[in-house]
């Protein structure tokens, strides 16, 4: 029987590159988009293309969208899941790289790393690949988690990290807390490498430094006080 | 000790202790089937009163706590109250977000649309 992997799209006005995005991903695999109360052309972008559309009436953040994402590809009886960004930053090359990893090695998630390659790594930008070490050292503190990469969005896990993970942190804390679950449920997990891609698009919509310590405020008031 | 206590009130004890008297008749209004914030509000309203009544009260138990001056010690109740308050209302909005977010999580994926699905594999 095949398996049924369903990749999971959180997006927040990306109408300008979503098509794109869904486009590259091909047509072996369900699409499911969820549209955090976009306020631009986002549905209709989209409107002819194979994809399952949930939208949120209310912009609730990308850790909700994705777990919006997950509940609807478990009641759809999805076998593997992936993350994937709405801009275009991930490859679509790499989901069956880690899909391959994750049958033959049985693990419950595998998660992209933009640290184990050195053409990964030099390709982030240099502000931006310091913000992202010092949040490696600070998630491995709260999370116990000592990863490469502490804040990559591109995973891929199957039915029974489908199942466990849980995610209450709605916005962009989230990426912390799934390690925080995957230690605490102990799941089976690997890094791979992967390419992002950074446009000047991508890098706009990026976060900058202040969000970066409103995660950090977040994920230590989800590990302390929730 | 006992002497110095007065128990006739002047016209801005009247006037505030009637204030606070509202605050407690709105608290009680507001705080509908929670009688643990009832509780609290009725206590810190019948505190205030007291203080008000008989200004020396706070003089004596800061003296008695060690705490310095009687206003001192209404400023430390009156700051650890407020950061309580704080701490229990987030509290609560941290509730609500979670309602609110198991709504709109359902409503979506209850109107969930499938748009041109004709190219999806089977």
């Amino acid at each position: 029987m095949t398996e049924q992997v369903y990749i999971v799209i959180p997006s927040y006005n990306e109408g300008n590159v979503i098509r794109q995005t869904i486009n590259s991903l091909g047509s072996q695999y369900h699409i499911v988009l969820v549209d955090d109360a976009s306020t631009d052309e986002t549905a209709n972008a989209v409107r002819d293309l194979p994809v399952y559309y949930l939208r949120h009436e209310i912009n609730l953040g990308q850790g909700a969208a994705l777990q919006t994402g997950m509940d609807f590809a478990r009641q759809q009886g999805a076998d593997i899941v992936v993350h994937f960004d709405a801009d275009g930053q991930h490859n679509p090359a790499d989901i069956d790289r880690f899909i391959e990893t994750l049958r033959t090695q049985k693990l419950d998630v595998v998660l992209g790393s933009r640290f184990l390659r050195r053409e990964d790594l030099i390709a982030i930008p240099r502000l931006r690949r310091l913000l992202l070490r010092v949040a490696r050292v600070i998630n491995g503190l709260l999370t116990g988690l000592w990863l490469s990469d502490a804040h990559n969005g591109f995973r891929v896990m199957n039915r029974r990290a489908l199942n466990a993970i849980q995610l209450k942190e709605n916005r962009m804390a989230h990426a912390s807390e799934i390690l925080m679950q995957i230690r605490r449920l102990g799941l089976k997990y690997v890094e791979m490498p992967t390419h992002i891609i950074y446009t000047d698009y991508s890098q706009v919509k990026g976060q900058r430094w202040q969000g970066a310590v409103d995660i950090l405020i977040d994920v230590f008031i989800n590990k302390y006080f929730r | 000790m006992n002497a110095d206590i007065q128990f006739t009130l002047t016209p801005i004890q009247l006037l505030l202790s009637a204030l606070l008297l509202v605050v407690a008749v709105a608290s009680l209004r507001l705080f509908r089937n929670r009688l643990l914030y009832r509780l609290f509000f009725i206590g810190i309203v019948f505190t205030g009163i007291l203080f008000v009544a008989v200004p020396i009260l706070p003089v004596y138990l800061a003296i008695m706590l060690g705490v310095g001056r009687g206003v001192d010690l209404v400023f430390y109740l009156l700051f650890t109250g407020f950061l309580l308050l704080i701490a229990v209302l987030y509290r609560r909005l941290l509730q609500h977000d979670v309602i609110l977010t198991q709504i709109i999580r359902q409503n979506s994926i209850k109107n969930c649309r499938i748009m041109n699905l004709l190219e999806k594999p089977t």
